[in-house]
């Protein structure tokens, strides 16, 4: 129908880290993680701004695999053959050793933080601050 | 090493082996920096249009291996800078050095880079709604303790309860400090005499967050948070600055230093120790009643938190706190040695203040957390020349254990609570001997939280305690929430409270001296019912700025309430179950909104009613307001050096104990407004610079009053009063009004405006 055609370039396509994985074996393409947290007001206006936009759903949806992630969820990950676990700081909070693993820079991790992993599996590129539609097409369009 | 070349080393060693194609092999290196001369970190590097590539480092260094040689072009490029290209020749064994320095990219240049986790969020996905506050928020108002850092929160009021010995307590909703539950890491152990004197000694700068839920939250942490619920979520090692340094001294002579060291103990532990010291060693008396108008204070709290590495990556930590304090207030020429003696007023608390609190994740494949906490609080205090010595300790142990199953997240546990109290006052002995309070409080709880569909969610928990003075406790409560959009979120929550009352731990006025206390019956639990509605909207800007707004109601009636009586007798305080009910009911408004131009703001507003009514008279609680207002207006430069914070906040008029019919002083207090302005100034390499004036109307509680708020301050032990046969005061020549000495009528502090300077120091 039409209608799913049009949705194919309107929905953004989420993935796991194994799919992603997968399929960077089937056709290289960089993957773009969004780290965020569930109390973080700037990965919510994240989702309900730049990732609703066309532009950047377009490039998102093309040029990479888009992996969402909860740097606080609580279930192990096997990525490039490691498993990575939550690691608890108190009862109700702590931090998931990839998010870590792929977020944090000198300050530690906060939230929201972007991390583009270019088809070499090299950490290309960190941001830990809000991305605007416009400052994620700039980001989306270069090569990495 | 910093933490991104970790990541960057871990990731290379562990998933890229770049093949080597012959010998060919040159190196290219050098910086990133900004036109303004920072290094850049994170900008890409690229050779011969990205066959090889890397980042610099935090430095703004980078380091590319080529396998092999001839003419490229390299790229450089960062977001927000304009992006560099230049040709280099590589020859084979080569190490070529090459700087670049980045323009800002016009494109971007006006875009600010609004960084998340340092504002203050709320929980939006539980159908209990919890506002967390970080530290981003309190530093807006730098004060040095959490006490007087929630004055900046709508519908929380710091509320003093003693003029002469400055101990308060945290109101929520017009509701007094007993009703709250204030809790350390899930922990409650700020409770009973602590509730009092406990709150001033939590460092700020240990604290990650504070998460703050007003109204009813009953269940899971007990049955006491009638008024509300503080959970003060200490420092994870895993997000602590090695160090950090905070210290700020004030005009009138207060000197507050906190510090904060972090330090990894191999693959064993890691450690983070705290420390905080205030000191106010000055006697001021601006109202001129000869009695301090700041109570001095030397105080010490020691704070320090285990995170134990388990090979399974399981919770373990143990945190412990001293805390010593020394406090006094009362006529200008006390000194210690007047101290308990009826020569020279003073009232000189001594605190002394152990507690231990550890969480443990049992090694067992369903999730089960096991924790506890202990502490002792040792009190010697004297008010004026009478003495209360108290000793309390508080075990807690709880077990909880959580599973998701579909859409039900499920959380069921076990506590138990010991407590032993013992003081100088006849509340604990009988006729013959003394007999200290010991109270064994054994619980369990379950609760469930479904996901009815994406929009829904319910909430079910229930509790049951064991009291061994009351029997059966059982309170149940019910929360839904529901997403009319992402943006749109409707909760509703209601329950039941069971509270029991110890006069002397938790009311101060119990304390003061001035007034006999009449406890005319065996006094009965306290309970309640309450219900909350809560709407929130929230709107998300292109650019990253935000607002929202936030709609709160409650209403909760208690069947009993032990509520302090002033007015029968001035002379007395008479303390008795409710013959009728207690009814608190407001609503509260907060709207907010911040800009990617660094501009933000936030307003709230509290209407609220709290009353008794008693064989059919309604009478408005005592100290309590009608209205509170709070509002901050923030500006921080694009670059970020530079910020400014107007705080304040206004409150309606509150009833006050007034000393029977005669006394001149206004029964009802005044509209009151306190406000503040600070400048920050970020220097780089982690220094921070604030400073600013505090009460910047130079509001005091005794401006515009004629009479004194201390009534009779000259002659604190009543020499001068005659007394009839009932006990009450008669009016004679030289005193018409028939007053008797009475601090207890205060509602707001006595300091007036002053400056504040200090400087924080951070080291990743």
């Amino acid at each position: 129908m039409a209608q799913d055609v049009a949705d194919d370039y309107q929905q953004l396509r989420f993935h796991t880290f194994s799919e992603a994985e997968e399929l960077t074996r089937e056709v290289p393409k960089p993957i773009v993680v969004f780290l965020h947290a569930e109390w973080c007001r700037y990965c919510k206006n994240m989702e309900q701004t730049t990732f609703k936009n066309e532009d950047v759903i377009k490039l998102l949806n093309e040029d990479y695999y888009f992996v969402s992630f909860d740097g606080e969820s609580r279930e192990p990950v096997s990525f490039k053959s490691h498993t990575f676990e939550f690691k608890p700081s108190g009862r109700d909070s702590g931090t998931h050793e990839l998010a870590f693993a792929l977020g944090a820079m000198e300050d530690g991790l906060t939230y929201p933080t972007l991390v583009i992993l270019n088809v070499q599996d090299e950490i290309a590129y960190q941001q830990n601050s809000f991305l605007s539609a416009t400052q994620m097409t700039t980001l989306l369009s270069r090569s990495w | 090493m910093s933490k991104s070349l970790q990541v960057l080393f871990l990731f290379q060693t562990l998933l890229i082996l770049l093949p080597v194609y012959g010998a060919a092999q040159a190196t290219l290196s050098g910086s990133v920096l900004s036109s303004t001369g920072d290094p850049l970190a994170f900008a890409s590097v690229s050779v011969d249009d990205g066959r090889f590539g890397g980042t610099t480092d935090d430095a703004g260094v980078y380091s590319i291996t080529v396998d092999s040689y001839g003419n490229y072009d390299v790229t450089v490029s960062f977001l927000g800078y304009e992006s560099i290209t230049q040709q280099v020749t590589l020859s084979d064994g080569q190490a070529v050095m090459l700087d670049f320095q980045l323009n800002p990219s016009d494109q971007l240049i006006d875009e600010v880079v609004v960084t998340g986790t340092l504002k203050e969020v709320n929980r939006l996905d539980s159908p209990v709604p919890v506002e967390v506050y970080n530290p981003g928020f309190f530093k807006k108002n730098p004060t040095p303790n959490v006490y007087e850092a929630l004055q900046n929160v709508n519908g929380v009021r710091p509320q003093l309860n003693c003029q002469v010995c400055g101990t308060g307590d945290i109101q929520i909703n017009g509701l007094a400090g007993p009703y709250t539950m204030i809790l350390i890491d899930g922990m409650p152990i700020v409770s009973s005499l602590a509730t009092v004197y406990g709150l001033s000694g939590i460092p700020n700068s240990l604290i990650e967050r504070m998460e703050i839920v007003k109204g009813p939250a009953s269940s899971l942490y007990g049955s006491e948070a009638i008024g509300g619920l503080i959970n003060i979520i200490t420092k994870s090692l895993q997000k602590a600055s090695t160090l950090t340094a905070d210290v700020m001294g004030s005009t009138w002579g207060e000197l507050n230093a906190d510090v904060g060291v972090k330090q990894n103990l191999g693959s064993f532990a890691s450690v983070l120790t705290g420390i905080n010291y205030f000191r106010f060693d000055n006697v001021v008396d601006n109202n001129a009643d000869n009695f301090t108008d700041m109570t001095l204070q030397d105080r010490i709290s020691i704070f320090q938190k285990w995170s134990i590495h388990r090979k399974d990556n399981r919770l373990f930590t143990i945190a412990g706190r001293y805390y010593n304090e020394d406090r006094w207030g009362g006529e200008l020429n006390w000194t210690p040695a007047f101290r308990g003696g009826s020569e020279i007023y003073g009232e000189s608390i001594r605190t002394k203040r152990w507690e231990l609190l550890g969480q443990y994740e049992l090694p067992t494949s369903e999730h089960m957390v096991a924790s506890f906490s202990f502490n002792t609080h040792d009190q010697n205090s004297v008010y004026g020349d009478v003495p209360y010595i108290a000793d309390q300790k508080i075990a807690f142990g709880q077990l909880t254990w959580d599973r998701q199953v579909g859409a039900h997240d499920l959380l069921a546990g076990t506590a138990v609570r010991y407590t032993y109290y013992d003081d100088n006052t006849p509340a604990t002995a009988d006729a013959n001997s003394n007999r200290p309070d010991q109270i064994w409080l054994p619980g369990i709880f379950v609760q469930d939280e479904i996901g009815i569909n994406q929009n829904q969610k319910l909430f079910l928990g229930v509790r049951y305690d064991y009291n061994n003075a009351h029997g059966n406790i059982i309170t149940p409560r019910i929360a839904y929430k529901l997403s009319i959009t992402p943006t749109d979120i409707l909760r509703v929550n209601a329950g039941t409270g069971f509270r029991v009352v110890n006069l002397f731990t938790e009311d101060h006025a119990a304390l003061t001296g001035a007034r006999e206390v009449v406890i005319t019956e065996e006094l009965n639990p306290e309970q309640s019912i309450n219900v909350n509605a809560n709407y929130t909207k929230k709107v998300y800007l292109q650019d990253g700025g935000s607002g929202s707004l936030d709609i709160s109601g409650w209403y909760t009636r208690f069947s009993n309430v032990i509520l302090p009586d002033y007015d029968t007798n001035p002379n007395q305080i008479i303390y008795d179950n409710l013959e009728g009910h207690a009814v608190s009911t407001g609503v509260s408004v907060n709207g907010e909104i911040s800009l990617s131009n660094g501009i933000s703001a936030s307003i709230g507003g509290t209407l609220m009613d709290v009353s008794t009514s008693e064989n059919g008279v309604v009478e408005r609680q005592i100290l309590t307001e009608r209205f509170t207002g709070t509002w901050a207006l923030s500006y921080r430069t694009p670059n970020d050096r530079w910020s400014i914070d107007y705080t304040g906040n206004v409150y309606g008029p509150m009833r006050l104990p007034v000393l029977g019919e005669l006394d001149p002083r206004p029964e009802d207090s005044p509209w009151w407004s306190l406000q503040n302005i600070q400048v920050t100034h970020r220097t780089g390499g982690g220094i921070e610079i604030y400073g600013g004036v505090k009460n910047l109307l130079d509001w005091t509680p005794w401006k515009g009053q004629t009479e004194p708020i201390i009534a009779r301050s000259f002659d604190p032990f009543d020499r001068g009063v005659e007394f009839g046969a009932g006990g009450e005061v008669i009016a004679t020549p030289s005193n018409p009004n028939a007053l008797s000495f009475d601090p207890s009528y205060v509602f707001a502090p006595n300091q007036g405006i002053r400056g504040f300077l200090g400087v924080r120091y951070q080291m990743r």
